[in-house]
């Protein structure tokens, strides 16, 4: 198969990775407007509490990363309260630098705790099997991350286009004034959104983990990765982050085994300024990053 | 039962003060229209009271109770306001539209609820999985209404109901609205440019000039020259 | 938090707190804290230029580190690698970042504030794996870092170890402080921040909307690479750790702890997030941890800033004969602009389609030279719709418009303003943080051909040209009656009459031959409305300016207009004189709505 369709197919893994991710940037941008920088950071910030419990505290590991996500989703919430809420119609440009903000005191939290960069083995909790699919060796990382992304994908689906609540948040997102003047508590709703948000972030780190060592700047390319992919389905896309996270993920991989992973970088942030200055709705959004 | 009852309310748009003294009030079930020219401070109005700007009044409530500050605070206390423009939830089905506005108030939708939306309103009916984007401003309007109506509020204020629409739009879609709040026994508040319209309806008309209102009871009753007075 | 104000003429604040420095720099202070003076300063000089950017232009910047990144390896690799003199290497460097500023401003001014962020913040990325990657290895030496070779000047030791190194810091910093101020100050300065409060307002002016703004960028990268010069010097030794974009993150933060916007803030920004540490002995990542949260809390609550704070304070402290003891311009009159023969306005069959929506449809429209215009009708009728044809903010999709016989259907904003067409807006957007008097000189921007290059080199530059701007303005604002008592005032403070009145000054100050107002009266009072219907009637008979005006007010245009135009979705339902126009029963229909025979009610 050669170097750079292996490349493709562990670009396609990774680039669920990066779908998840960038899916809940978008979950948040849709509820609330902004797009949230510090989302690698929760990311991380959460696998560290699960390692913490499980390495440190000896706790099983499934109790561990139950625990990891319930503390995640109060983290999102109480970043909500503490940093969005609070003058919270100062404008979506200076709530976007709140979230800048909260990247760095995440991070600086992190270098406390851990040292800045230093390396962590994460207790492993995937065999680290793989099997042949089609001529092409797939890691089982690889086929959880995307079973993962499936369900994580499917059960969001559902709760959007199938519950009340889900309504609400697609309705917040549409017209949050609106939605206020029905009789929506869209603070409530926001809340919700960074809570989901949280759980998400936690998956994303679980799934990162077995193939990058866990430290406080683990999820530094990730985000804007991430990002990149958010935009490229369209910032009020859902599916569309997870069919930007394969491109971005393919298009990585690939020119990184071409040409390395500068060469990578540049690749993608090419793609960024590309995709901003074309078509800024990406793929599938529609017309609502101009709120910004 | 007293409905909404306004005395001497005062808000600021854009830094500069549009009212000064608004006297309004709508009993249960009537119907109210306030008119007045351009810039005059008619949306102010509804936005004051719905709390989506500050304000400030010797007496703001409704049904003997004041209205709070917040607007989802004063939609849940039973006052829908249509904002002007009519904003329908342009990613939403017709029918998620329909949906949001009962459940937003915390009540549920489902069959009869539905039902009873394309009763008043039916050329909904075909337009039911449409995203609510792509209809017509007539179309758009009747949404906007019906959606505040699956709240099931007391008092429905709507602004601007006419603009944009053509006269034949705006015949139908004033037609199912009175007909709906007489049905429900909600009262209605219209704010409109279309001064006659509103005269030939209404059982008490507003005019609003100065930032402060004077009330005209036997608004259908006046000719044309005594509002070409009124207006200019 | 961009909409916060920008401060002008804040070069007396900047400079006293240059002085403290300099104060600073002559006592015997041990090395450790001139070690932190000096980076304090070199971060400064990034600081002060990031904020012309971010605090007058007002757009988000998250990459001004990389850019002192360039400036640092730059210099540091010509002068190691390829021996080259200091100041070459340094002025070298310059034009290499502004070359990389241009090539990324071109892509970014394009962009809403959100790729502004996304792509400054992903520039620093990139430039951080560039210093620590292989593709450049032979220049950075990547994770290795690079050496600074020691710098002296003849007997100055320019060292870290040396006093020397201090006082170039100094010295930059004040060059930088002083050029960014006369660049927020001048002309160049006041388009800055008049795109701030409005672009298309701007563009009406005469403002290149994209060049201006890439200008702005292009200034902050230079200053931002110049810095690396004191800072490589002070560090000895660069690693890419150094320039990890999260402190492009800290630059900012500096601008907003300080007060965005204000020049001096960014300044005292720079100095607490680099003196604190030393009052935190050894405290680690502590320290970034409490600067993360100081971030947030000023961002959440004070996004002014501490020089917001103590502006605030400074205010209450009455000052003697006005804030600004700025010596006041004779007022020169000003020639008026010929009278035009013939129509000065002729539009025919105009239409615009939006998405479906006819706003215009086939509307012609004529006005004679030195007459006044009124144009009418509802809410919604396409009034403004044909203004913005006019001014050039609006294509329209059919039909033709021609001003003093030249077409100008195809020109843009700026170019119409050239042929003598300005206007006011139904919303005045005068720049809240500019005096009245800077706010009218706007009018001239597009009077002369200027450089910035001149804004920067300050006043003593372009002091002739400073005298006919000022007289030109103080003349329209005498003409628009605005007493000179408030011409010092801020534009924030004036009341809405008076800023509509000064929006006018700001349209006739650059002389115009066709002037478009914007609903000039509405949201007056009764007397406000009878002083614009004198100032137009006056400015029509006394200066032959030909005037468009769109208005609500009946008695108003009947008072004022030689000939009105009515408007009712899209059409023109009538034209003439006001009183027979007034009395159409077509027109009362317009206004007044249609009622319905009966109260019958169909449903559907």
């Amino acid at each position: 198969m050669g170097l750079v369709g292996a490349a493709a197919v562990s670009g396609v893994a990774v680039g669920f990775v990066y779908g998840m991710l960038a899916f809940s940037i978008v979950l948040l941008f849709k509820a609330s407007g902004i797009p949230n920088f510090a989302q690698g950071n929760i990311a991380t910030f959460g696998t560290f509490i699960v390692y913490l419990l499980a390495a440190r505290a000896g706790l099983p590991l499934a109790a561990a990363i139950g625990l990891g996500f319930a503390g995640t989703a109060a983290l999102g919430v109480v970043i909500y309260l503490g940093g969005m809420l609070p003058r919270g119609d100062a404008g979506t440009l200076n709530l976007a630098i709140r979230t800048l903000a909260i990247y760095l005191l995440l991070f600086a939290v992190m270098n406390l705790f851990w040292g800045v960069g230093q390396p962590f083995a994460f207790p492993r909790f995937l065999p680290a099997a793989s099997m042949t699919v089609a001529g092409v060796s797939v890691s089982l990382l690889s086929l959880v991350t995307v079973a993962a992304a499936v369900v994580l994908g499917g059960a969001f689906w559902l709760l959007y286009n199938r519950t009340a609540t889900g309504l609400l948040l697609r309705g917040i997102a549409d017209r949050p004034e609106v939605a206020r003047l029905l009789g929506a508590d869209t603070a409530r709703l926001s809340g919700l959104a960074w809570l989901l948000a949280g759980l998400v972030a936690v998956v994303v780190g679980l799934l990162t983990v077995p193939t990058a060592l866990l430290s406080s700047d683990m999820m530094d390319s990730f985000f804007l990765y991430a990002f990149t992919a958010a935009l490229l389905g369209g910032m009020t896309s859902l599916p569309g982050a997870f069919v930007g996270g394969v491109v971005v993920g393919v298009v990585s991989n690939v020119v990184t085994v071409l040409r390395g992973q500068e060469i990578s970088i540049l690749a993608i942030f090419a793609l960024l300024i590309v995709i901003l200055l074309v078509r800024p709705d990406g793929l599938f959004g529609h017309g609502v990053v101009e709120r910004l | 039962m007293s409905g909404l009852e306004v005395a001497g309310l005062r808000a600021a748009y854009g830094g500069a003060v549009v009212l000064t003294g608004v006297d309004l009030r709508v009993g249960p079930g009537e119907v109210v229209g306030l008119v007045g020219r351009n810039g005059a401070g008619k949306t102010t109005t509804l936005r004051a009271i719905s709390g989506t700007i500050p304000r400030r009044a010797d007496g703001l409530s409704f049904d003997g109770a004041p209205l709070p500050a917040r607007p989802y605070r004063v939609a849940r206390r039973g006052v829908i306001h249509v904002p002007e423009g009519r904003l329908v939830l342009r990613g939403l089905s017709v029918e998620e539209n329909l949906a949001f506005g009962a459940v937003a108030v915390g009540r549920a939708f489902g069959a009869a609820e539905r039902e009873r939306a394309l009763a008043w309103f039916p050329p909904l009916g075909p337009l039911l999985p449409r995203p609510a984007g792509l209809l017509s401003g007539g179309e758009q309007q009747m949404l906007a209404i019906a959606r505040g109506l699956m709240a099931r509020p007391r008092l429905l204020m709507v602004d601007e109901m006419s603009l944009g629409l053509s006269p034949r739009a705006v015949r139908d879609v004033l037609a199912a609205v009175l007909a709906a709040c007489r049905e429900e026994g909600v009262a209605l508040l219209m704010v409109d440019q279309n001064l006659r319209l509103l005269a030939a309806h209404c059982d008490r008309l507003y005019v609003l000039a100065g930032g402060a209102t004077t009330c005209y009871q036997d608004a259908a009753g006046r000719s044309d020259e005594f509002w070409r007075s009124v207006y200019f | 938090m961009f909409a916060a104000r920008a401060h002008g003429h804040t070069l007396p604040f900047a400079l006293a707190i240059l002085a403290v420095l300099a104060g600073l720099g002559l006592l015997p202070i041990d090395q450790g804290m001139r070690f932190t003076v000096v980076l304090a300063m070199s971060w400064g000089i990034a600081a002060v230029g990031l904020d012309l950017f971010s605090g007058y232009l007002g757009l988000a910047n998250f990459g001004g580190f990389a850019f002192v990144g360039i400036g640092a390896y730059g210099i540091t690799a010509l002068r190691s690698e390829a021996h080259v003199n200091v100041v070459v290497a340094l002025l070298l460097t310059m034009a290499l970042a502004a070359l990389l500023a241009a090539v990324l401003g071109a892509a970014m001014v394009q962009l809403q504030h959100f790729g502004a962020a996304l792509t400054t913040f992903f520039f620093a990325f990139v430039l951080f794996n560039v210093l620590g990657g292989n593709t450049l290895d032979p220049i950075t030496h990547s994770e290795n870092g690079l050496a600074v070779p020691p710098l002296s000047w003849g007997p100055l030791d320019l060292t870290a170890n040396g006093p020397w190194l201090y006082w170039l810091a100094w010295a930059m910093l004040l060059a930088t402080v002083a050029v960014t101020s006369n660049y927020a100050n001048s002309r160049a300065g006041r388009a800055l921040r008049l795109l701030k409060r409005s672009e298309p307002v701007a563009g009406t002016l005469g403002v290149r909307a994209r060049l201006t703004k890439l200008g702005a960028f292009v200034f902050s990268a230079v200053v931002a690479a110049a810095a690396g010069l004191p800072l490589s010097l002070a560090l000895g030794y660069l690693a890419p750790e150094t320039f990890h974009f999260g402190n492009s993150i800290t630059l900012f933060a500096m601008l907003v702890v300080g007060g965005i916007g204000s020049l001096a803030g960014p300044l005292i920004g720079a100095l607490v997030f680099t003196a604190l540490p030393q009052l935190m002995q050894g405290a680690g990542a502590a320290e970034a941890l409490l600067f993360a949260a100081i971030f947030l809390v000023f961002v959440i609550a004070l996004p002014d800033g501490l020089f917001g704070l103590l502006d605030a304070a400074w205010r209450r402290v009455p000052v003697p004969g006005g804030r600004l003891g700025r010596p006041r311009p004779l007022a020169a009159v000003a020639d008026p602009p010929p009278p035009v023969e013939g129509d000065v306005l002729v539009a025919e069959d105009v239409t615009v389609v939006f998405g479906g929506v006819r706003a215009l449809d086939g509307v012609s429209v004529r006005v004679r030279g030195g007459t006044i215009h009124a144009l009418v009708g509802p809410n919604g009728a396409g009034k403004t719709t044909f203004l913005n044809c006019v001014s050039g903010l609006l294509r329209p999709t059919g039909g033709r418009i021609a001003v003093a016989g030249r077409d100008v259907g195809r020109s843009r904003t700026h170019q119409i303003r050239g042929m003598g067409v300005s206007r006011t807006f139904q919303n005045p957007s005068l720049v809240p943080d500019l005096s009245v008097l800077d706010n009218v000189r706007l009018g001239l921007y597009g009077s002369h051909r200027w450089s910035v290059a001149r804004d920067l080199a300050g006043g003593w530059a372009s002091r002739g040209r400073h005298r006919v701007v000022d007289g030109l303005a103080a003349a329209a604002l005498e003409r628009v009656g605005l007493p000179a008592a408030r011409w010092d005032v801020l534009a924030s403070e004036l009341s809405l009459g008076e800023q509509k009145v000064v929006d006018i000054a700001r349209a006739i100050a650059g002389g115009s031959r066709l002037l478009l107002l914007d609903e000039p009266t509405s949201g007056l009072g009764d007397d406000e409305i009878a002083r614009v219907a004198d100032l137009l009637k006056r400015l029509r008979t006394e200066h032959r300016l030909s005037i468009l005006v769109v208005a609500h007010n009946v008695g108003f245009v009947q008072d004022t207009s030689d000939t009105v135009t009515v408007l009712d979705f899209g059409r023109v339902i009538a034209e003439g004189e006001p009183d027979r126009v007034i009395a159409d029963p077509e027109v009362m229909t317009a206004y007044l709505g249609v009622a319905e025979a009966g109260a019958g009610v169909a449903a559907g």
